[in-house]
């Protein structure tokens, strides 16, 4: 039997950002608990304010969360600090952010070297090793470019390599296609695809992208700061109600995500109708009158070029591939 | 980080400097203004010193004096004048050592300390001359004036006895240069064959001397170690005729009794005479009448040398004298005096048996130098402390900016792995770069600036052509030559600059990562503490320590706020800085509500109409309140400077007018007339090679006496003012009573008027308004006395030409009184005033390359026979400007810091204007974004950073004004102690000078030069693509 390591794992995760202002404090996380093992790809979806970000940097060690624990690599990043935690999240993790971050002074070569200039690895060695990188990211003719003088797609490419010169065993990737068009996102899901498949190394990305959440092995589900249910392979995001499964946590709470909720009847009161292993039933007494909405359907002629879609249930508009809304 | 990746490191470093170098440039300007400042200073004192030591030197012909080691009747001498002189031999191998040639005159001095000789120095004295061709009784060969600069040395004229060698050579150059008549002898041979003499000119003019003309007998003394020659006695013990005299003199504790003996020398010609008006140094201020050692017998060749009066003058290549600084020249004249000393050091040693040592001439001069050095360079260093700080918090104001705009690249840098030493030492490299690039700048720039500071005569007024000094004219460029600073000075300069910006960079980058590293945890960031109140409190101080001065100077206020003396003084030297420092912090406030001071002013025209909303929010954000700040601290520093300058060089312009009177002073050796005066000087312009044509005027002042009718013996001194006086004179209104001395001057013209001085008030018991009755002897051959009617216009302060105790003791009155009051003296008549004194005017000509023609003349002027003295303005100036009421190069200095500080506004103007419009890209894109047009936008932002730039450059004037004000009383305080110490008697009011005209230029060119940065600014920031910068950060 093959034991699933966990490279990540946090338990319990509550942050709280202290505010003045009259509505008081801000909680970003409730007591999330995650997992992610060993070569897994998972991505995390969920409405913006749901605390994707506050997870993210969390999770990463950039911040530290008000309680709970983190463990990364086997290590609990909440009980370490100054450069003891620096130098293990240097050789554990790896970030990719959505605009690339890429240092705007420093040339496509500097900026993949810097990671290993911080890690102190002599210039000589750090070149080397960049240069070998971004040639494997065919971006070597372009290396000396500074970032202005590059594309979206450049850019996303550079970040990509100087996430990758550390050889983390984890990427913690923060809407990494949000900026880019769908087919430079489409390279760089297939570069991740290729790290994941080759390399072995573990992601977590928060998306809106369907592809991107196509390439993970699970979704989860963010709502509110904790994780309300968790998608298999191939979730679509426009309707998670497909292939959705609900998370009870530890503590035996259930979150409803909000379209279940409505399709329940809203917020209320209910009694337990039946209860057997793996099945509860539920028995609206006082729910909230909660209109349910309409069905939405498919927009008859795509926005961006006004291609007829003639009634297909296509969700990408073939002409200009930009991804299909709904009325 | 490894050695390895030093380069790497460094190029980094480098290029980030370079690619963000908008972020760096306010980083920049601050290292480079406090380089600039820094250097500057030391490089001027270094420059200061070299120029003071030259002219101190120029007219010292000697380095060294070489001396028997032991004092009269002591072992290891010699009286062998040819073993004495073949010294000179060994000497001249010394490296730099130019001449050497025996000398005799004043008595070697035998004691280690100066300060702790109790023996008075006995110089060989001319006591009596005579001969057919000059009138010699008119000298007066008494040095009455010898003492008043100096240690006692002597009562008569020196005189000195120089060798053959002393004759050609390097010493012929060193003699000869100050020879204003005839020619110093080429050769000792000639000087011995023609038994050449050469005197000073002060002694030439006084006998009216001719070159040619002869002595028949030539008396001088000298110091006998015995008193055998006077009181010899014969066989009965009675006294003999002696040869000698007993003369007595006092050192600084006891009197001392002198055999002094007589060595006549007869049919001396003499063959040069010497500008001995420069006295330089006090210690060298009795000039020499030189004759030849040679024309002396044997005999009284050893008598001189056993009275310790003969010694071998040196001379060195003074060219190769470090005079970086006080220090590097006394070392390297220690060198020299170890060389000499190392002759014949031990004491059974060298040429039958001489030792000797070196006492170097200069020496003494430089520690004189030194001193006075130290008080300019403290009062220098103060006057830059505005613009130090003003360096300063541009660079501390960079270093905030520069870090806030590296917020998003640290925290890439951080999610990289970046730990907080690594971005510190990432953050200190880049700012290491942009601070010595910016300390080299600076560096290079004040090497570059000084020798144009030490040319300055005046503020903004440089004695250099400009046009030559940069090749367009093929004229000479006068400049001082560039002073070099030492090593360790430039390591200095370096250590404080750069030091000071990387370690605010440190503290600054630490203190930032600290809150970056804590802003996950708390959503507001912590508000930093508002020193507001602590700066109001400095302003306060400040302004009652301004309130206080002002009172004090304020004749019409008799109420000093701070009594207690040791306070007041404190406050006197630290009131002026906390006024400003406080005044800038306070006013930069409402200098950033600007907008919201002028919308009061404006709310009702169309031109702000659509944008009264935009307005109101605006001068909260911080770079607007940086950029209110650096305007109020640049024009403050730039008001203060001009007026401090102007009213500086108005100071040293009074003093030289106060003591020359008018262009031209001189005093006769027999009464003249006007035309006879006039012709004089005529003839003597004719004489040099000007091609000009000045109109030459001339004026006395005549001295009559008088007494008050009802006590005939309280005599007082009268000065009469001519009406040519009135013209001619340079007056002021310090002169003459009254706020506007021209109708003062009208008032004393009419009959019947006079004015008093401090004194002669209490003498008389006279105030103003009254009338008084004076008696006058008006014919002194019947001793008849006329009485006047006189009413008191007040009291004056000093006249022009007269010295002020003078005027404090005496009485003016015009030239109609004194005429309806002495109508039939033969002294004085309808048309015809004689008079010793009389002072001219050349029109024009001082302004005609710097008086250099008016100095000509007096030169000229001074071979006359018939002139005793003259004194010209050019002269006095330059003298003045050295010693005067501001010390030499300050208002150099001043020009400096208004030309820094103008550009520093203009500077730095630019540089805050640009990061805040960077800062507000985005408002302003959403602000067209949500309809607003380019022009509204545009009429936006001009009239708010117009209103911030205008509201703090009139604050700005303001507070300039009060610190003008403030220092004024710290200037005096030095300008006393400066008078004081270059040994003049005046004091002159610092009446300030508002140099409008000059301030309205600045505050013109600073405007136009913001409006241009606003205009290229905003249009960049209009123009920019709408979603871009929306999207961005």
């Amino acid at each position: 039997m093959t034991v699933e390591v966990p490279i990540l794992e946090a338990d319990s995760l509550y942050h709280v950002y202290e505010s003045k202002a009259e509505e008081g404090n801000v909680v970003a996380l409730r007591g999330l608990s995650v997992k992610v093992n060993s070569g897994e790809a998972v991505a995390v979806i969920g409405p913006s304010g749901s605390g994707k970000s506050t997870l993210l940097k969390s999770l990463g060690g950039l911040m530290s969360p008000t309680a709970g624990r983190v463990f990364l690599d086997g290590k609990d990043l909440t009980k370490m600090q100054g450069t003891d935690l620096v130098q293990h999240r240097r050789s554990t993790v790896s970030f990719i952010f959505q605009e690339g971050n890429l240092l705007p002074h420093l040339s496509a070569l500097d900026n993949v070297m810097q990671p290993l200039r911080h890690a102190g690895v002599d210039a000589v060695e750090a070149k080397k090793r960049a240069i070998k990188i971004l040639e494997r990211l065919e971006m070597k003719p372009r290396m000396k470019a500074i970032p202005e003088q590059l594309s979206g797609g450049e850019q996303q490419r550079v970040a990509i390599a100087r996430a990758l010169i550390t050889k983390p065993k984890l990427i913690l990737a923060d809407e990494p296609t949000g900026a880019l068009d769908p087919f430079t996102s489409q390279t760089v899901i297939d570069l991740f695809k290729e790290l994941h498949e080759e390399e072995d190394v573990s992601f977590l990305i928060v998306t809106h992208s369907h592809d991107v959440g196509e390439f993970a092995d699970r979704s989860l589900e963010l709502r509110d700061g904790r994780f309300v249910a968790q998608h298999g392979e191939g979730v679509e995001l426009g309707d998670l109600s497909q292939n959705r499964e609900l998370i009870i946590d530890d503590l035996g709470t259930i979150s409803f995500p909000p379209d279940i909720l409505l399709e329940l009847g809203g917020p209320g009161r209910y009694t337990v109708g039946e209860v057997e292993p793996g099945r509860i039933v539920l028995l609206s007494e006082e729910a909230s009158k909660v209109e349910k909405s309409n069905e939405r359907n498919w927009v008859k002629n795509c926005p961006a070029c006004d291609y007829d879609y003639q009634g297909s249930e296509e969700n990408r508009c073939p002409s200009c591939g930009s991804s299909r809304p709904k009325q | 980080m490894n050695l390895k990746s030093l380069p790497d490191a460094t190029r980094i470093a480098i290029l980030s400097a370079w690619r963000g170098r908008a972020r760096g440039a306010a980083v920049f300007s601050g290292v480079f203004l406090a380089s600039l400042v820094i250097t500057t200073v030391l490089a001027y004192g270094a420059g200061l010193m070299s120029l003071f030591l030259t002219t101190a030197v120029e007219y010292e012909e000697y380095d060294y004096r070489v001396e028997m080691h032991y004092p009269m009747d002591g072992k290891n001498r010699t009286t062998d004048v040819f073993a004495f002189e073949s010294i000179c031999e060994d000497i001249l191998l010394i490296d730099g050592a130019t001449d050497c040639s025996i000398t005799a005159g004043l008595q070697g001095r035998h004691t280690e300390s100066f300060w702790g000789r109790d023996v008075p120095l006995q110089t060989l004295e001319l006591m009596s001359i005579d001969g057919p061709d000059s009138n010699w009784t008119n000298i007066d060969l008494s040095c009455a004036g010898c003492d008043d600069n100096g240690p006692p040395t002597n009562g008569y004229r020196a005189v000195r006895m120089i060798g053959d060698e002393a004759f050609d050579g390097p010493m012929y150059d060193r003699h000869s240069q100050r020879v204003i008549s005839g020619e110093w002898p080429t050769s000792g041979e000639d000087a011995v064959n023609n038994r050449s003499i050469v005197i000073p000119a002060s002694i030439a003019n006084s006998a009216q001397v001719d070159i040619g003309d002869s002595f028949s007998i030539f008396n001088f003394t000298y110091n006998s170690n015995s008193t055998l020659p006077c009181e010899e006695v014969d066989v009965d013990g009675n006294p003999k005729d002696a040869t000698g005299f007993f003369q007595s003199a006092y050192g600084f504790d006891n009197e001392y009794e002198f055999c002094r003996v007589t060595i006549s020398l007869e049919n001396l010609t003499v063959a040069a005479i010497f500008d001995d008006r420069t006295d330089s140094s006090p210690l060298i201020s009795n000039q020499p009448v030189y004759i030849p050692w040679s024309l002396l017998s044997s005999e009284q060749m050893v008598e001189l040398m056993a009275g310790d009066h003969t010694y071998l003058a040196v001379t060195f290549d003074r060219l190769q004298l470090d005079t970086s600084s006080t220090s590097a020249a006394e070392s390297d004249l220690r060198s020299w005096k170890n060389q000499i000393d190392g002759y014949y050091d031990s004491d059974n040693d060298g040429v039958n048996d001489i030792r000797i040592r070196g006492v170097d001439m200069i020496g003494s001069v430089i520690a004189f130098l030194q001193i006075l050095l130290y008080f300019v360079q403290a009062f220098d260093y103060i006057i830059m402390i505005p613009i130090i700080f003003l360096s300063l918090s541009v660079l501390i104001y960079g270093l905030i900016l520069s870090l806030e705009q590296r917020r998003r690249e640290i925290a890439v840098n951080r999610v990289m792995g970046a730990s907080s030493k690594g971005l510190t030492r990432m953050v200190l490299a880049e700012m290491t770069v942009i601070s010595t690039t910016a300390w080299f700048a600076g560096y290079l720039i004040a090497i570059f600036a000084v020798p144009f500071i030490l040319s300055s005569d005046g503020f903004m007024q440089f004695d250099v052509s400009w046009s030559d000094c940069l090749g367009l004219n093929n004229g000479d460029c006068n400049l001082v030559d560039t002073p070099s600073l030492t090593l360790k000075s430039t390591i200095l300069t370096a250590i404080l600059t750069i030091g000071i910006s990387v370690g605010f960079s440190f503290f600054r980058t630490r203190d930032f990562l600290r809150t970056e590293i804590n802003e996950g945890v708390a959503m507001v960031s912590k508000v930093s503490r508002s020193w507001f109140w602590l700066h109001v409190l400095v302003f306060l101080v400040g302004f009652i320590a301004l309130l206080d001065y002002y009172f004090d100077k304020s004749s019409s206020i008799d109420y000093n706020i701070i009594s207690n003396a040791i306070l007041d003084g404190l406050m006197t030297v630290f009131g002026p800085f906390l006024l400003w420092i406080g005044g800038a912090l306070v006013l930069a406030k409402l200098g950033a509500k600007g907008p919201q001071l002028m919308q009061l002013l404006l709310s009702r025209t169309p031109l702000i109409k659509d944008i009264k909303r935009g307005i109101s929010g605006s001068g909260s954000a911080e770079g607007v309140g940086r950029l209110a700040f650096i305007i109020v601290l640049t024009l403050s520093i730039v008001t203060m400077a001009a007026v401090q300058g102007y009213t500086g060089t108005a100071v040293d312009e009074k003093a030289v007018d106060l003591s020359v009177g008018s262009d031209l002073q001189v005093t006769f050796a027999n009464p003249l007339n006007e035309s006879e005066a006039i012709s004089i000087v005529s003839q003597a312009w004719e004489q040099g090679d000007s091609n000009l044509n000045p109109e030459i005027n001339a004026a006395t002042v005549i001295q009559l006496f008088a007494s008050l009718s009802d006590d005939e013996y309280n005599v007082v001194t009268v000065w009469v003012v001519t009406d040519e006086a009135v013209d001619v004179l340079h007056w002021s209104n310090q002169a003459l009573p009254g706020e506007d001395y021209h109708s003062s001057l009208n008032l004393l013209k009419q009959e019947g008027t006079f004015t008093h001085g401090g004194s002669s008030k209490y003498q008389l018991d006279v105030s103003t308004g009254n009338t008084y009755s004076f008696d006058m002897v008006t014919n002194p051959f019947t001793g008849e006395t006329t009485s006047k009617s006189l009413v008191d216009l007040g009291q004056h302060s000093w006249v022009p030409g007269m010295s002020s105790n003078i005027a404090e003791n005496v009485i003016f009155i015009g030239e109609s009184t004194a005429r309806s009051w002495l109508n039939n003296s033969p002294f004085i008549s309808d048309d015809n005033i004689q008079s010793l004194i009389w002072f001219f005017s050349l029109e024009g000509l001082l302004e005609e390359k710097d008086g250099e023609n008016l100095e000509q003349l007096s030169i000229q002027l001074s071979t006359n026979e018939q002139v005793s003295s003259v004194t010209d303005w050019s002269t006095s100036h330059d003298e003045v400007s050295k010693s005067g009421g501001l010390i030499f190069g300050t208002p150099g200095l001043l020009s400096l810091q208004f030309v820094v500080s103008a550009m520093a506004a203009v500077a730095s103007s630019f540089v805050f204007l640009s990061i805040v419009l960077n800062q507000r890209r985005k408002e302003l894109s959403i602000l067209q974004a949500i309809g607003a047009s380019p022009s509204q936008v545009m009429r936006l932002v001009l009239f708010e950073i117009l209103s911030i730039t205008i509201v703090s450059m009139l604050l700005g004037g303001l507070l300039g004004i009060g610190i003008s004000y403030g220092f004024n009383g710290l200037f005096n305080l030095f300008g006393l102690i400066f008078q004081t110490f270059g040994g003049a008697g005046t004091a002159i009011d610092r009446d300030l000078i508002w140099p409008i005209l000059e301030l309205f230029q600045v505050g013109g060119i600073l405007l136009l030069f913001v409006l241009v940065a606003l205009l290229v600014t905003t249009r960049k920031a209009i123009s920019s693509d709408l979603a871009t910068v929306l999207k961005g950060e």
